[in-house]
């Protein structure tokens, strides 16, 4: 079990990374730490990425004396995966924080239940 | 037409009014209703909020738990013979250099072979910005009045002695890394973030107003459009010449212009979202 566990440590630490941001996404109802906890999910999807294409006891993709030696350089296709997330990561934080600094600015808050409270006044 | 036009651009850019409530009035609050079970909204949303989170707590134990259970199954971590070290790894690593050209074959395989999908990449930033723009144009900044913000108090002696010597550190580290994309650790992803980054510090340092005397809304513009067009222009020119067909020289040199072009985009995105949530304006 123990063994198991250390064997796997990276997927692990992710998954539990993921647990935590997701369970913060649901819970909190600051905007701002819905946004914070949405990173750490990015960030525990891109660890789990990057673990994948590591191999024991080689080096990072760029060619280097060895030449086009295939046995000697991690998995490239991961990383330029993680590269991908990551652009959509800090497009989609962006946006949602430029959203809620105009809801800020009409309703003076960034608190959900508030926000809820303040769009129902409204209407009525 | 014409007139259409005019009005959709005055659209993006957001000038159109839009009533603006710096504060709600707090004042006026809902009254409280009882409805046929005696209980008030308020009492009903705490019960709700109890409700809600046991319900998260629950769901998150439910996907921790099928998420570790599948954990623990997953193959061996670092060994070369996973299901991911395939034939298709083993093309990139071992064909790049030929191919594209380019020593570093993460380089090489995002901007070549994966090359629509770093094309998609830049049109997801460049869209952001555009979102950002159309949102926060014209909005004067942040709602609270920042005192140190650098608009009116005079600017920090220490901060700009240092950007003196720093500036230029970061932007031919920036360059260097832009233009070695290729052949060294970096590319157009990192090296536009790190000249984003000098301009950002250009502009914390000595004041938005320098930076928007050289930057302005046209060379922003001017910028991420001509970015995104040269690296449509030249991805298309490198898949209508044979791709993989083509000689290892030209293809060195395409690699390059697309990762300057990503790295152009991603240069005045970085800055573009900065002085939008800053000043609402470049």
């Amino acid at each position: 079990m123990l063994e198991t566990i250390i064997e796997n440590r990276y997927t692990i630490t992710a998954v539990i990374l993921f647990t935590l941001g997701f369970g913060n996404l649901l819970l909190h109802q600051n905007l701002i730490k819905k946004v914070i906890a949405f990173n750490i999910m990015d960030a525990s999807t891109f660890l789990l990425l990057a673990t994948r294409g590591f191999i024991e006891g080689r080096s990072a993709a760029i060619l280097t004396e060895g030449g086009a030696n295939t046995g000697l350089y991690v998995n490239p296709i991961p990383a330029g995966l993680v590269l991908t997330g990551i652009v959509v990561s800090v497009s989609v934080s962006a946006f949602s924080l430029a959203l809620i600094q105009r809801i800020y600015r009409r309703y003076g808050t960034v608190d959900l239940r508030e926000l809820l409270d303040a769009v129902r006044k409204e209407k009525v | 037409m014409k007139k259409l036009f005019s009005s959709f651009s005055a659209w993006v850019d957001g000038q159109k009014p839009f009533p603006l409530k710096t504060e709600y009035p707090a004042q006026n609050r809902a009254p409280v209703l009882k409805d046929r079970s005696g209980r008030s909204d308020r009492e009903k949303l705490r019960i709700f909020s109890r409700f809600y989170t046991v319900c998260c707590l629950m769901i998150c134990a439910l996907i921790l738990f099928a998420l570790l259970s599948m954990a623990v199954s997953m193959p061996e971590f670092g060994s070369d013979t996973n299901p991911t070290v395939n034939e298709v790894s083993e093309h990139y690593v071992g064909k790049a250099e030929s191919e594209t050209g380019a020593e570093n074959v993460i380089a090489g395989m995002i901007l070549n072979y994966r090359g629509f999908d770093t094309f998609g990449e830049s049109c997801v930033l460049f869209l952001a910005v555009c979102c950002v723009i159309q949102l926060l144009w014209h909005t004067g900044g942040s709602a609270d009045t920042r005192s140190d913000s650098g608009k009116d108090a005079a600017p920090d002696v220490i901060l700009s002695r240092v950007c003196q010597i720093v500036i230029p550190c970061v932007l031919c580290f920036g360059i260097c890394v832009l233009f070695n994309g290729h052949v060294s650790p970096g590319g157009g992803f990192s090296g536009g973030s790190t000249l984003g980054a000098a301009l950002i510090l250009f502009a914390v340092a000595y004041g938005e107003k320098d930076v928007s005397r050289f930057f302005t809304r046209r060379v922003f513009d001017f910028v991420r459009i001509a970015g995104l067009a040269i690296y449509a222009l030249m991805f298309g020119v490198y898949i209508f010449q044979g791709a993989n067909g083509i000689s290892s020289d030209l293809a060195h040199y395409i690699v390059l212009v697309i990762d300057i072009a990503v790295g152009l985009v991603v240069m005045s995105t970085m800055y573009g979202f900065y002085s939008f949530y800053i000043r609402g304006d470049l």
